[in-house]
């Protein structure tokens, strides 16, 4: 190896390594996730110039073919699946990475050349033949979770996620184990980030559903009787979903008087204003407890009139908004109303949250409304729950808001 | 022990240490993005795969390293692209 190949390998596997941790801490903001996912597409990119430049004089032919096989592979179930929660093939490619892993173990053992079977167990082959025993066995759990997510219990269930990351996860662990056998210091590294990233990925899934992500993966304890697949997040997450949002359309209800919250959503409202977000608020007439319930504790706030609207024109203004947020309603946004013949709310009408993209409804349980009909709204895919007293949670929400506003400038 | 792996090995302990840390607040929107852009990372492992499907000599070595250079690279193509897919309908600011 010359000098400068000597050089060139460490530095391009150094530079891939930054990438891949930048790009997967801006996957984590919805603000910066694109360019987080460019910054990971570039480390790839970096990396396997590295390896080019590594190979040196090695036929490259062989590598080349495997490569094109893989990508028209790859292309095929990128393009030909649906990214949207479901079973399928997308989800078990996320054990990809543990399954070619353990095809390398098998590789390794198999020649005498890269791993002298008989070596396994001299002084220094126990360690290395402890990590290929320990990547063969992440690699076959990489392939049952990726098998799970794809069309066990929780495939198409809002704990997917979980059990993908719980996929990715022991895919990076394979990996970096093998990486470790063979001395690479790349796929060590960013093996190793993945393994622990996944794992903390999985857990706050399994936090925002109330269930561990073990169980989610093997379908056991389904959490509530009644309401299957409910999100719940904190202040802090909603706030980075309204942050980037260019239109939000409030709903309050019933819960917002009880917890005299007016105002610290209208202090909510005013902050996304100034941020250059569009607000309204929509107004049902049967929210509160009398019409213009909800006009009077909203005056009272100070809000500008010319931001409510009536629950027809809401409904029209809900479909191109990023976010609804609900706060403190709930039979007024109850799907059921007009979907389901036998709910009692049948033919009322009401506000269509679920139309914008992102809805987070405010809450202190998931107990019924006045009605005491059930709301599977809160079983939606594009619905979350933030548990709390509206005022508190709302003080929350403004204090993450200005926060995130200050530190994005 | 070779110098290779001690390295590596730490490498990877303080690795594990950092991906603890990198993802700590998520929301609920970007949760399958993230999931499955992790996916596409973990098949990183094609970094080793290419060099071995080149150098190998037996046939059983070949047709294994072949297996996983194709999977892996396919994770990576693939989760890529579904990570790019499952963005493009999020916020455009």
């Amino acid at each position: 190896m010359s000098t400068a190949v000597g050089v060139a390998v460490p530095i391009l596997y150094l530079a891939s390594a930054v990438f891949f941790i930048l790009g997967l801490k801006r996957l984590c903001r919805v603000r910066s996730a694109r360019g987080g996912l460019a910054l990971v597409g570039g480390a790839f990119l970096l990396a396997l110039l590295g390896v080019a430049v590594e190979a040196g004089r090695l036929n490259p032919i062989p590598a080349l073919v495997g490569l094109a096989a893989g990508m028209v592979v790859g292309l095929a179930i990128g393009y030909g699946t649906k990214v949207e929660l479901g079973p399928g093939l997308g989800p078990l490619l996320a054990s990809a990475g543990g399954v070619a892993s353990a095809a390398l173990v098998v590789a390794a053992y198999a020649t005498d050349e890269v791993w002298p079977s008989a070596s396994i167990f001299a002084l220094g082959g126990g360690a290395r033949g402890a990590a290929l025993g320990l990547g063969f066995v992440s690699g076959v759990a990489a392939l049952v979770f990726g098998v799970l997510a794809a069309a066990g219990p929780a495939a198409g269930g809002a704990g997917q996620p979980a059990v993908v990351a719980l996929a990715a996860s022991t895919s990076g662990l394979a990996s970096a184990m093998v990486g470790l056998a063979l001395g690479n210091p790349i796929v060590a590294t960013v093996g190793g980030l993945v393994a622990a990233a996944g794992y903390s990925l999985a857990g706050i899934v399994g936090k925002a559903l109330g269930r561990s992500p073990l169980d989610i993966a093997f379908g056991r304890g389904r959490g509530s009787d009644e309401y299957a697949n409910v999100k719940a997040c904190g202040a802090e997450e909603a706030a980075m979903e309204l942050e980037t949002a260019r239109k939000v359309i409030v709903v309050p209800g019933y819960g917002m008087a009880v917890a005299q919250a007016q105002h610290a959503l209208a202090d909510v409202a005013k902050v996304l204003a100034a941020n250059g977000t569009k607000v309204l608020y929509a107004i049902h007439p049967a929210a509160g407890l009398i019409p213009g319930h909800m006009n009077v504790l909203l005056d009272e706030a100070k809000v500008d009139p010319a931001q409510l609207r009536e629950w027809e024109d809401a409904n029209r203004e809900l479909a191109d908004a990023d976010v609804a947020l609900v706060v403190g309603a709930c039979d007024i946004v109850n799907p059921a109303a007009k979907e389901d013949r036998s709910s009692v709310l049948f033919g009322m009408p009401v506000i269509e949250v679920e139309k914008a993209r992102t809805v987070f409804v405010v809450k202190r349980s998931l107990r019924p409304g006045a009605s005491g009909a059930k709301n599977p709204l809160f079983e939606r895919p594009n619905v979350t729950l933030v548990f709390g007293d509206a005022k508190k949670v709302l003080q929350g929400i403004g204090v993450e808001l200005k926060a995130q506003i200050k530190a994005a400038a | 022990m070779s110098g290779a792996f001690l390295v590596a090995l730490y490498l990877f302990t303080l690795a594990v240490f950092l991906g603890l840390d990198v993802i700590r607040k998520v929301p609920p929107t970007l949760h399958g993005t993230l999931a499955i852009g992790m996916g596409a990372v973990a098949a990183l492992v094609v970094a080793v795969a290419l060099p071995a499907a080149s150098a190998s000599t037996s046939r059983m070595t070949q047709l294994c390293s072949y297996v996983a250079v194709v999977v892996a690279t396919a994770g990576v193509v693939a989760g890529l692209l579904r990570a790019h897919r499952s963005v493009r309908g999020g916020h455009r600011r």
